[in-house]
């Protein structure tokens, strides 16, 4: 099957890939004694030495513990050089702890966010994901680095979420707790699976920066919508043109109360484009649903209003490849 | 990918990963967590509940796992394995020299349980039923819903810095259903059909990369790569209104997109500047041969038969050509003054095949019909400035102008102009508050402004319909946001929104849209106890006019600034959407070993759509739940802590979703109903959102193990 031997060739690619430098490793380990010879010969080999803990974490052990797994706990050193390229020079500190250094990233006197970002930026700015920080909303709004990105770990606050089979943190926190509007849309009946996580707002923005409007990720918000739902990039037979210019004219992408993420109610979302003799420029009320108003079946029921309403016939609203009329009113 | 092949994968890696090991041990943290779960559902239709999750009852488990040395690293998350929401997940690297993802992700969506179909054969190619088929308890039960699955990864290669090279893959299937309907006949009163739609979608995406970047500069040049594969383009149903032979539904057909991108960044300018830019151009293709035959009327209701096309050409050959220019300039021109100078350049070159269907063809449009080659070229330029007065106030503010020229039939041309303005205020250390207002402003050149010859002229009422996302539009948008944390472990925050949309000089279309929207959120932290109230509110309003025209013959019929009269008139709609949420999540820690984790939080959205008719022509009436729902969602759980290497969860969760809507209360499967057996228009529904009423208890219960 298709996807078997997609993904299951990928993934053992990697393994043997894994798998070839593990022996060539083991091979060069095997080799390697020849050039030590005055290396003990016994059976038994030396204890290895522990991971470097720095000096800092005499008295700062929660939070150098809080970095072991870290790229900046693997770069560390006895002297916590890496503690230091972030919190600044302790060399003073070490001799006196009332003396604090100068550290940016201090919640008493914190630097300002440009001062924080240039600290991680040090390292950091040759990251491809970062390409573009300076042109970012974020960047703009004095968001720092260590707004979103907390290195020795804290106490969240607890989210407000339904419950999901899913139990890793839900990127959507993060950004929530800025971005309540967006917080809220993506509670709603209506919505991308992000509360499910099984969708992040990284998946369609680069919260480092990007050049597009919204810091989306692809170069417009066609393009970013098609990357997922590529069965809508058609090119179509006949075409809906408002798809094809802005897929926001109709959705929106975070969440509403409308089904399939739309801005509002159909029939009126098509109507207010659509005005013309007999069906499109009706007017569809309380009496044309299945009951009426008094609570009675309805014999009078219209199914340009009940259901799915417009899209009951008109179900091809991205696009048609149908002839002749079927194609061009999107029937078929 | 099997159900086999990740923990292999994973296995493989790290058993591998010792052997990267050099002078330091390689040390690792995992947490291994199974268990169970239990879900007791209510209702007929509980797909909303389970939209995207998979909820049955079964073994639930997780593992987190990272390790390192110092030169090498992974970190492993999977969850809810052998589960229809599956999620594996797979970083790792060597410092300095690589890194690699990969990761499978599945989705479940499910639109539909419990519904019922008249036809055979629902979701595949062939659809059949024995038409007329009145009484539903007869029909076949029908479940819609597919399967995502994402499987892909990347390695990027950076031993060579300030050289790297990364390449992407993935692929990303759907098989199932979805949610689909047809017209019966050619004419609105002829009926529709539910069906499920076929889903069996491959989408293939490769990508490539080669990039320098330094501190002061950063080039790259990406391509890529994404074939969309549809098993089934088509799909054949019996269709009773023309005499209940096969009909033909056209589905999205295969496709390619191939993207070529460069960006470029150079930092370190004069004035503090960095200067971006980025290009980009893709092209979209597919090919198909047109359909020569079509199903229509043989002369009657009820009777069928296939009649050709007479496309002028047997094939049609898309060709879309996407190409974007982005430029930025960002500079500290004076002190304390930050400022963006932008253009972006966006372009759709339509290439594909002009079709016409010849009027000759029984499937006319009253005419040929062509189809219309969409294309624009869009310019957006703009000036941000930042003014940093003091240390706690903050002015900003800029200008954004946007032409659009297209191929359309009713705007050409768009012109946008927004102006925004901003002051950020940070006086009392406690306090945050911005307070953001722009104005936006779109011109369009109308098309049609001397359609028709006549009032009675069909085409006169084009004269008068300004479609929303085009027409001359007056934009206000004020937002005030504040953030105060009163006392420690204390923080709370407030966002008010208002928009409003003025679409002026419109007659018939959208006139007018507002937006109110209000949150709030309270947290407070003490390390035993951590609460976060949540609250929301959002009011939004669309006003349209529009006008019912039953009898063409009358005198003025499309002219909207004619007499009214019984059959032809104006009427205005207002439709509204009221909705509003409360919510609090809780972290308790009752003892060293127990803590309480909770979240509560209700939903509540009323809509309405409210008419008034020109001498209440129509007597037409207002809507009172148009898109109301009700969602309640309690989630408890606690956490007792046994030893270092134990722990143990047990949860509860509650959710119960309520719908009302006029489309929906009372709903029959057949339209007229009870169903009858000469009527060729009849309309056959499947029960798609009209039983989502529906609640679910979830018990669950896990041991989680660290090493």
């Amino acid at each position: 099957m298709r996807s078997n031997s997609f993904a299951s060739a990928l993934a053992y690619a990697v393994a043997f890939c894994a798998w070839a430098m593990c022996h060539s490793a083991a091979a060069q380990q095997q080799a390697a004694p020849a050039a030590t010879e005055a290396a003990p010969k016994s059976a038994e080999a030396a204890p290895k030495p522990a991971p470097t803990m720095p000096v800092c974490a005499a008295c700062h052990e929660r939070q150098t513990q809080s970095i072991v797994f870290t790229a900046h706990g693997a770069m560390n050193d006895a002297q916590g050089s890496m503690c230091q390229a972030c919190h600044g020079d302790a060399s003073e500190h070490l001799k006196d702890p009332s003396k604090k250094p100068e550290n940016p990233f201090s919640k008493i006197v914190p630097a300002t966010a440009a001062k924080q970002s240039s600290v991680c930026l040090t390292c950091h700015v040759g990251n491809r994901h970062l390409a573009f920080w300076e042109s970012g909303m974020h960047a703009k709004q004095d968001v720092s680095c260590a707004n979103c990105h907390v290195m020795h770990g804290t106490e969240h606050n607890p989210p407000i979420a339904p419950f999901t089979t899913s139990f890793r943190p839900n990127e959507a926190d993060l950004c929530g707790t800025c971005h309540q509007p967006i917080r809220a849309a993506i509670m709603k009946p209506s919505h991308h699976p992000i509360i499910e996580n099984k969708m992040k707002c990284s998946d369609c923005h680069n919260p480092h920066g990007a050049l597009t409007p919204v810091m989306l990720k692809q170069e417009s918000v066609n393009a970013q919508c098609t990357s997922c739902h590529a069965d809508k990039r058609g090119p179509f037979v006949f075409p809906h043109p408002p798809v094809d210019e802005n897929c926001l004219s109709c959705h929106t992408p975070h969440g509403s109360v409308h089904y399939k993420l739309t801005n509002e109610h159909v029939p009126n979302l098509c109507q207010d484009c659509h005005d013309w003799s007999k069906h499109p420029g009706s007017f569809y009320g309380a009496d044309k649903g299945w009951l009426t108003p008094q609570g009675a079946p309805n014999s009078s029921v219209s199914t340009r209003l009940i259901a799915r309403s417009c899209l009951n016939c008109h179900n091809a609203i991205h696009g048609s490849n149908a002839p002749g009329a079927r194609g061009k009113f999107l029937t078929r | 990918m099997n159900r086999a092949t990740p923990p292999i994968l994973f296995i493989g890696l790290v058993a591998a990963a010792p052997a990267f090991a050099q002078s330091t041990p390689w040390i690792t943290d995992t947490y291994a967590t199974v268990g169970g779960i239990i879900t007791n559902r209510s209702g007929r239709d509980f797909s909303k509940i389970e939209e995207y999750q998979d909820l049955r009852d079964g073994v639930l488990s997780n593992v987190w796992s990272r390790g390192r040395d110092d030169r090498t690293w992974y970190q492993f998350y999977g969850e809810n394995f052998g589960r229809d929401d599956q999620y594996i997940n797979l970083d790792g690297g060597q410092y300095s020299r690589f890194r690699y993802n990969l990761y499978t992700n599945w989705i479940p969506h499910n639109f539909l349980y419990n519904g019922a179909t008249p036809f055979d054969g629902a979701g595949t190619s062939l659809q059949t039923a024995r038409f007329p088929r009145p009484d539903p308890s007869t029909w076949n039960g029908l479940n819609m819903g597919y399967q995502r699955k994402d499987t892909g990864g990347y390695f990027e290669w950076r031993a060579n810095s300030p050289w790297y090279f990364r390449v992407d893959a993935n692929q990303v299937t759907f098989d199932g259903s979805k949610v689909g309907s047809a017209a019966l006949g050619t004419s609105p009163g002829n009926g529709f059909a539910d069906l499920a739609f076929p889903v069996s979608y491959t989408t293939s995406n490769a990508s490539g990369e080669v990039g320098y970047s330094t501190s002061t500069m950063h080039f790259a040049l990406n391509y890529l790569y994404s074939r969309f594969n549809n098993d089934n383009t088509s799909f054949q149903w019996t269709n009773p209104f023309f005499g209940s032979n096969l009909d033909t539904t056209y589905l999205a057909n295969d496709n390619h997109y191939q993207r070529i991108g460069a960006n470029a960044v150079i930092r370190a300018l004069p004035y503090s500047s960095t200067f971006a830019a980025r290009y980009t151009w893709s092209k979209t293709t597919n090919d198909m041969s047109l359909p020569l035959f079509a199903l229509t009327s043989a002369g009657g209701s009820g009777t069928g038969a296939f009649v050709p096309t007479l496309p002028n050409t047997d094939s049609y050959n898309g060709e879309l050509i996407n190409q974007t220019l982005s430029l930025s300039l960002n500079s500290t021109p004076i002190r304390n003054v930050d400022t963006k100078a932008y253009y972006n350049y966006y372009s759709l070159d339509n290439h594909s095949t002009q079709v016409a269907f010849s009027a000759e063809s029984q499937i006319d449009c009253g005419g040929p019909c062509t189809n219309l080659l969409y294309d624009y070229r869009k310019h957006n330029a703009g000036l941000e400035a930042i003014w940093r007065i003091d240390r706690a106030n903050r002015l900003s503010g800029g200008w954004d102008y946007l032409d659009i020229e297209q191929n359309r039939v009713d705007f050409d041309s768009v012109q946008y102009n927004k102006f925004w303005i901003e002051w950020k205020n940070t006086s009392l250390d406690t306090v945050t508050t911005r307070l953001r207002y722009h104005y936006l402003q779109r011109r369009s050149d109308f098309l049609l402004g001397d359609s028709g010859t006549g009032p009675n002229d069909p085409e006169f009422i084009n004269r008068y319909i300004a479609r929303f996302d085009n027409s001359d539009l007056n934009q206000n948008y004020v937002r005030f946001t504040a953030d105060w944390s009163p006392m420690d472990l204390l923080d709370t925050s407030v966002e008010a929104i208002y928009k409003h949309n003025d679409y002026t000089n419109t007659v018939l279309g959208r006139t007018k849209d507002q937006r109110y929207e209000l949150f709030g959120t309270v947290s407070y932290g003490k390390p035993s106890l951590r609460v976060t109230l949540m609250g929301d509110y959002e009011w939004v309003k669309y006003d349209s006019y529009h006008r019912n025209i039953s009898d063409s013959s009358l005198a003025g019929a499309f002219d909207p600034f004619s007499a009214a009269n019984s059959s032809n008139y104006n009427w205005a709609a207002t439709n509204k959407d009221d909705n509003w949420m409360v919510g609090v999540g809780l972290d308790w820690r009752a003892t060293d070993r127990l803590v309480f984790k909770g979240s509560f939080q209700y939903f509540r959205s009323d809509g309405s759509s409210d008419v008034a008719s020109q001498n209440n022509f129509g007597n037409p009436l207002p809507i009172g739940a148009y898109d109301d729902w009700k969602q309640t969602s309690l989630n408890i759980k606690g956490i007792y802590t046994l030893d270092k290497t134990w722990s143990f969860t047990a949860g509860y969760a509650y959710d119960r979703y309520r719908y009302n809507d006029v489309a929906y209360d009372g709903y029959q499967f057949t339209v007229p109903f009870p169903g009858v057996t000469n009527n060729a228009g009849q309309s056959y529904l499947n029960g798609y959102r009209a039983f989502a009423n529906s609640s679910a208890s979830i018990f669950y219960l896990l041991a989680t193990a660290h090493f």
